[in-house]
């Protein structure tokens, strides 16, 4: 084929792709709704959940996972586009994620020795940590197949900026049923989960997400 | 910003392009051809005419079948360089040999002489071979032969909609065979 035959193609195939963002933004919401309300109709919200906002320690849970799920959102975005170079929503993660390890280090060390390990492992740690990434796996799927319509610069990065918006956001619907509120706890495991989440979006774009 | 391949700026023709103008898209593609094709030369050494061709045509593929990607607020010659950039590391990257191409290399403007297509494709013939054969056909038919789409259509068995997503379809399968490739 010519290089003037395919152009002609080109031009005769009038079908417009659909933009990115808004599908993007719309298949993860979608699939939290779903899962969202699939855990409302089972488990129910807790019943405390006032309170437990009103905690500023505890209102963590909710603030640490959205200041690392909406930048990497939006990191994700930009690295659908092939000439994005650098991802400031990428560095503010890290920043967050840095924070909060170092959130655990010393609440590691404020609390008695024979005491850590009971409090991170609370009394519903497998669980937690499962149902994160039980959470994530719907949307998870859906943002890949949508980001796999983008030209991204880097495949394996957007893959994982996608698994760490996904994984967090996760665990942010997932701290309004989850009831253990030490910082022992959700610092382990919803990191934890986050993570696995991170590096599964990273290895499924690896491959999902090449042009 | 300098205007190598015509007056025109590609920004606004893609714009009009993405309202359906036709003979923009046309236009603008027929511009970016001999502008990809210099820069894919010039950072293609040592390899043939023919490869350098195939990867201005994977280059031209995904610049179609991605275009939603480009902002439409920013000028459209970086987002296209973006393009054709990871196309040839993709394209070297098949070949066993690894490369490293500054982007800033192709930030710049390349200038070059309009130059022909050399050859028939070989390569992207065996390509079109590759796909199922309708969507084969279906091209065959459009662009080798160069016949309209209603002509097409009856020799295919597609009305007007049908024909429009095999269409899209089979440049979406033309674009993955080269993937598919990769060990």
């Amino acid at each position: 084929m010519k290089t003037d035959d395919l152009i002609s193609l080109l031009v005769r195939d009038d079908t417009i792709p659909p933009a990115v963002t808004p599908r993007l933004v719309s298949a993860i919401l979608l699939a939290l709704a779903l899962v969202a309300g699939l855990l409302v109709s089972l488990v129910g919200v807790r019943a405390d959940l006032a309170r437990a906002l009103a905690d500023p320690v505890t209102r963590m849970k909710w603030l640490l996972p959205l200041a690392l799920g909406l930048p990497a959102l939006v990191a994700a975005l930009r690295l659908s586009r092939p000439q994005t170079r650098g991802s400031p929503g990428l560095l503010f993660a890290a920043l967050v994620a840095a924070a909060a390890m170092l959130w655990l280090v010393l609440a590691i060390k404020a609390t008695p020795a024979g005491m850590v390990w009971p409090r991170i492992k609370g009394n519903s740690a497998m669980m937690c940590f499962f149902a994160i990434m039980l959470v994530s796996a719907l949307p998870l799927a859906a943002g890949l197949r949508v980001l796999g319509g983008g030209a991204s610069p880097a495949p394996m990065l957007s893959g994982a900026a996608l698994g760490l918006a996904v994984g967090s956001l996760a665990a942010t619907l997932y701290a309004f049923f989850c009831t253990q509120d030490s910082p022992l706890f959700f610092l382990t495991w919803y990191g934890l989960a986050i993570a696995v989440v991170t590096l599964a979006g990273a290895v499924a774009g690896r491959g999902m997400l090449r042009w | 910003m300098s205007d190598a391949g015509g007056s025109e700026d590609w920004s606004d023709l893609m714009r009009a392009a993405n309202t359906g103008d036709r003979a923009a898209y046309h236009r603008l593609l027929t511009l970016m051809t001999p502008v990809l094709r210099g820069i894919v030369r010039a950072r293609a050494a040592g390899m043939d005419v023919d490869w350098c061709e195939d990867v201005v045509q994977e280059t031209l593929l995904a610049i179609h079948l991605k275009r939603a990607t480009w902002d439409e607020a920013l000028p459209l010659r970086p987002w296209a360089y973006a393009i054709a950039r990871h196309k040839l590391v993709d394209a070297f990257r098949r070949r066993g040999r690894a490369v490293h191409l500054p982007v800033e290399d192709f930030a710049e403007t390349l200038e070059s002489a309009p130059e022909p297509d050399p050859t028939e494709r070989r390569d992207a013939a065996v390509l079109i071979g590759r796909l199922p054969e309708r969507d084969a056909a279906l091209m065959r038919c459009l662009a080798l032969e160069g016949r309209d789409s209603e002509e097409c259509g009856g020799r295919l068995g597609l009305k007007p909609g049908a024909l429009r997503v095999a269409l899209h379809r089979a440049l979406q399968r033309l674009a993955r065979l080269r993937l598919e490739d990769e060990r």
